[in-house]
């Protein structure tokens, strides 16, 4: 072959034309050398569920193996001082950074593009990057407290590990959260305005915007902590200052935009179960926007200003938020109302999800108001533990809904029923355990593994806590097990739309093929374009 | 294919890209390194509050923040923000040479930033482990802005060798891109300029 | 017109705005001695946190300027998105004057690139904490990424044809990798054969390689004897080679080099009657006494 001369790179612009379809591409390599090497949207996001699926497992086992410790204060049990408060530190980055983030991420890197309708994610390698990033930094993380390093730990070296890894998986999930905002922002399908994107896609949008501003300030957070305790060790990084400093992403309001996508899956799966055109769609989409906005919590670093919980600001978004998740809720109340409901997995699994932000929310409110004496108090990580479970309910709630056009074989449906009951009851109990403690007056575990003000029925609470995320750590196992099968290719398959759906993903087959769309994306006039097309609408509708 | 002679030019053009994409997801990176700048800086205004509340003077003894520097730093960068603005402007003109001279010259005007920034380092006299933590904020939000422009100045390049191997000729958005970064790299630094060089 | 997608980003920067201000004024922190008469004015008590704390004070100023930061990062991408009209179908497409927006452009070519990036940066990572030299080879390892990438993301896009892409990109880059990998490949198997060649007796030596290259020679012969050689199974021998040339490598690095007699016998540097110069293999020339270098020396071939 010879190269003869240059060409422009691009077609010469015809106004008037349609842009001519491109050939379609091959299939992409197989094996593991194809894993490594793709650019696929679907893979990386299969390759995201499924490894933080197995963290999420982990961390929730190691989170409650913390809280059993505090069933018997006397004694320890399974941990030793010198340890407790770093696997609880681990089990927190875990549990968040290492499971439910790049869980949603990974469903939003593989439904996000096929929802507006483009045949793929934009910045594909970068979003292959993301991964393998976030998977040797979360190694890292790992390695960093297995060899006495963590936040706190004795070997310095391990402990700078462990700032250089985390910071690692903090920017590997702000890559994929641009990737995933970039392509809900600029590359929907024609006539798909951002009034008529999919739920989903919208609270992805909305989330990762929040994500990249927390990130931003943790990374900050990170970067001095870690110059500092390499150098002097003078303030930021010492040992006593290093955690808390981080703590604020595990607090009250941030933690609440961890289960941003939640409303999305929880908006998508209800149309799905109502049967019905959504109404006031709008509302819903301001709704999740708002909830995306009152759940910005960076400034909210109570390491630096102790009375902040006492600040104007902080009571009056703390009150505020319950009102969106209020109005999405009725939204969905009144779609339930007025059509036939078929009550599917995803549907029950999300709606327990909201149901525990929305405790999550009021409790929040509660921990806000001064004269209940809430403040400091544990309450505040009960508000965090509903929060999570929402989140982990979120997630479960994505798999049932989306498990088959992600696997191409039907995801067991009938385990999903179980999983509601599951995480619901795992929710409350995790979350109450600490409400109960926190509202008895208990303060947090101290750096040295030690509690001051112990509450009068703190064994109780803990016990609560324990059962809690034990069966939260149950209920992820049971997503597995109901996943499994699809992702083994066993099992009857799926048709394309197995649910009747009203946006795109659902007009391509399952599992999409690698172009995501054989035919041509219709043009979108409404939120429910699958629906417009079925009733023969062409009006517009919003 | 192998063994064939195939023309470039008898080859069938690229599909178009779709535009703004990679706009967007620039805007986002910058903005939120942006944000993480500005964060540092929030707790390096927190930290001097603190320190000048207790009496005491916020620079370290011996350290010392001149003011030449970082205002013919911040000239520096508003003027390239200009010639890469002419450069991208002049790449939609399909001007050719009046790009690569704007780009060159943009190229060397973040060049000379990192220059001044690096002598005004190694005058500062700035410990990082200064008692009252001056040291590692000062180095945190310094460091990562130089960065935040070294990544900048890296971006300038690869689109100035795009431009000059004859890419952008339908549309400049790479260049436009780097512009977009590169604003963004220059309103933070005015943050940093105001809060960290000019307040003290 | 205020697009949707800016809308959500006005609104949040407007909300953030406010917050921080409210924020800046209610955690306190006003200074009565600038006002002298005006205790407890809202007006003066909101001054600084209007003002950016130029006129007054603002309280908690960590909070105040995160506010301020996201509300003007959460603006900044408002207005792109007010400026590219949300990116919908119709100005896209009118901005690539085509009928409708083409799509985004799928990647088809797999490449490992974007996978060694993120490997380099968890070299770069472990080298913070433990070596510098591991950060040394991470920003080497991150650079030769970037451009890989860089030169894959030009050729995917060089022409419509997938294959003419591809060789494109070989055109430009087997003279540079082909060479580099080559010098790679060679740098290691003589480093990790050398190794073992130290640590093990000479006249080990000379008999094991003897036996290694009568195996290789064997497996030669017989290969070539097979009228046909799946690509897999030789890929996997040569895997199995490259692995078994690490360990030994490794191996031999970390049980050192064996004593080198007639290297380290001790001379004296004639005329200078000064302190015993010592040239043991592998150590930097000292002027320390010979029996302890010399015991150094054996214990290291221990």
């Amino acid at each position: 072959m010879t190269v003869t001369e240059s060409k422009p790179e691009t077609v010469v612009p015809d106004p008037g034309i349609t842009p001519a379809q491109p050939p379609l591409p091959p299939e992409p390599a197989k094996g593991f050398a194809g894993i490594l090497g793709t650019a696929d949207h679907k893979t990386v996001g299969r390759l995201y569920v499924g490894v933080s699926l197995l963290f999420l497992t982990a961390f929730l086992v190691t989170s409650m193996l913390v809280k059993a410790e505090g069933m018997q204060q006397d004694s320890l049990q399974f941990l030793n001082v010198a340890t407790i408060f770093e696997v609880q530190t681990l089990s927190q980055i875990g549990v968040v950074f290492l499971g439910l983030m790049p869980a949603f991420l990974g469903l939003a890197l593989f439904v996000v593009p096929l929802q507006v309708g483009s045949p793929t994610i934009a910045f594909p390698r970068a979003a292959a990057a993301s991964f393998w990033g976030w998977l040797l930094g979360a190694g890292l993380l790992v390695a960093s407290y297995l060899g006495n390093g963590g936040p706190v730990g004795a070997n310095i070296e391990m402990v700078k590990l462990f700032f250089v890894a985390f910071a690692m998986v903090i920017v590997s999930l702000g890559l994929a959260s641009v990737c995933v905002i970039t392509t809900v922002a600029t590359a929907r399908a024609e006539g798909m305005n951002l009034l008529r994107v999919p739920l989903f896609s919208w609270s992805m949008l909305v989330a990762g915007s929040m994500w990249l501003l927390h990130s931003a300030a943790l990374l900050a957070n990170l970067l001095i902590v870690s110059i500092d305790t390499t150098h002097g060790q003078v303030l930021y990084g010492d040992p006593a200052n290093r955690w808390i400093q981080l703590t604020w992403i595990f607090a009250q309001p941030a933690v609440l935009c961890l289960a941003l996508p939640l409303l999305g899956v929880f908006g998508d799966a209800a149309i799905v179960a109502t049967r019905i055109r959504p109404a006031r769609y709008g509302v819903s989409l301001g709704a999740i926007g708002a909830v995306g906005a009152l759940s910005f919590g960076a400034y909210a670093q109570t390491a630096f200003h102790p009375g902040l919980i006492t600040e104007a600001l902080f009571v009056l978004q703390s009150l505020a938020v319950v009102l969106p998740l209020l109005v999405l809720l009725g939204g969905i109340g009144d779609s339930v109302r007025r059509g036939r409901l078929r009550v599917t997995s995803a549907f029950l699994v999300s709606l327990a999800g909201m149901l525990l932000l929305l405790g999550a929310a009021v409790a929040g409110g509660l921990y806000a108001i001064e004269p209940l004496n809430l403040g400091f108090t544990v309450w505040g990580a009960g508000v965090a533990n509903a929060a999570t479970a929402a989140a982990i309910a979120g997630v479960a709630a994505g798999l049932f809904h989306w498990g088959s056009k992600i696997w191409g074989h039907r995801v067991a449906e009938p385990i999903g029923k179980l999983v509601f009951l599951v995480v619901l009851g795992g929710g409350v109990l995790y979350a109450a355990g600490e409400l109960i403690a926190g509202a008895n007056g208990q303060l947090p575990v101290l750096p040295d593994g030690s509690v001051e003000n112990l509450a009068a029925n703190a064994e109780l609470g803990a016990l609560l806590s324990t059962v809690g995320c034990g069966l939260l750590a149950a209920g992820t196992l049971l997503v597995i097990l109901a996943v499994l099968p699809a992702a083994l290719r066993r099992g009857p398959k799926a048709d394309a739309d197995p649910w009747g759906g009203q946006t795109l993903e659902w007009t391509t087959s399952s599992p999409p093929h690698p172009a995501n769309f054989l035919d041509p994306v219709p043009e979108v006039r409404s939120p429910s374009p699958l629906l417009d097309l079925r009733e023969g609408t062409s009006k517009e509708i919003v | 294919m192998a063994g064939s002679v195939v023309s470039v030019a008898a080859a069938p053009p690229a599909p178009p890209q779709r535009p703004r994409t990679l706009l967007v997801g620039t805007a986002l990176t910058a903005c939120t390194m942006g944000f993480a700048i500005f964060s540092m800086v929030g707790l390096y205004l927190a930290r001097r509050s603190d320190v000048l509340n207790t009496g005491q003077k916020w620079l370290p003894k011996g350290a010392v923040i001149p003011l030449p520097q970082p205002n013919m730093m911040f000239v520096t960068l508003l003027i390239s923000s200009v010639t890469l603005a002419w450069g991208a402007y002049a790449l939609r003109r399909n001007d050719r040479r009046n790009a690569y001279v704007a780009l060159g010259l943009t190229a060397l005007l973040a060049f000379a930033y990192v220059v001044q920034a690096t002598y005004l380092f190694s005058i500062s006299g700035m410990a990082v482990d200064a008692s009252a933590g001056q040291g590692v904020l000062f180095w945190a939000i310094s460091g990562s802005h130089l960065a935040m422009v070294i990544g900048g100045l890296a971006f300038l390049l690869l689109v100035t060798l795009r431009a000059l191997f004859g890419s952008y000729r339908q549309s400049p958005e790479g260049v436009t891109a780097a512009a977009v970064y590169w604003s963004i790299t220059v309103g933070v630094y005015a943050v940093v300029w105001y809060a960290v060089y000019i307040t003290k | 017109m205020i697009t949707t997608g800016a809308k959500f980003y006005f609104g949040l920067g407007f909300l953030l705005l406010v917050a921080a201000v409210l924020y800046g004024w209610t955690s306190g922190g006003v200074d009565w001695g600038l006002f002298p008469g005006h205790l407890g004015d809202l007006y003066f008590e909101m001054l600084g946190a209007l003002t950016l704390g130029y006129k007054g004070a603002v309280g908690d100023h960590l909070g105040y300027g995160l506010l301020l930061g996201a509300a003007a990062s959460s603006t900044t991408v408002g207005s792109f998105m007010v400026a590219f009209r949300d990116a919908e179908d119709k100005p896209l497409a009118e901005v690539a004057g085509l009928r409708t927006a083409p799509p985004l452009q799928r990647v088809v070519s797999s490449n490992v690139w974007a996978t060694i990036s993120a490997f380099a940066v968890a070299v770069i990572a472990l080298g913070v904490a433990i070596s510098r030299w591991f950060v040394l080879a991470g920003v080497v390892l991150l650079v030769i990424a970037a451009l890989e990438w860089t030169i894959y993301a030009w050729a995917d896009r060089a022409t419509g044809d997938p294959d003419l892409n591809a060789n494109l990109r070989d055109k430009i880059m087997n003279p540079i990798e082909i060479p580099l990998f080559g010098a790679i490949v060679a740098a290691f198997i003589a480093l990790s054969i050398s190794r073992l060649f130290l640590a093990i007796p000479r006249l080990s030596a000379t008999w094991l390689f003897l036996g290694v290259a009568a195996v290789i020679f064997a497996t030669a012969i017989g290969l070539s004897l097979l009228p046909k050689v799946p690509q897999a199974a030789m890929g996997g021998l040569l895997a199995l080679a490259a692995i078994a040339v690490l360990v030994i490598g490794i191996v031999g690095a970390v049980n050192g080099a064996r004593e080198f007699h007639h290297e380290s016998e001790e001379f004296t540097v004639e005329g200078t009657g000064g302190p015993t110069e010592l040239y043991v293999y592998g150590q930097v020339p000292t002027t320390t006494g010979a029996s302890e270098q010399h015991g150094h020396s054996e214990e290291k071939g221990k």
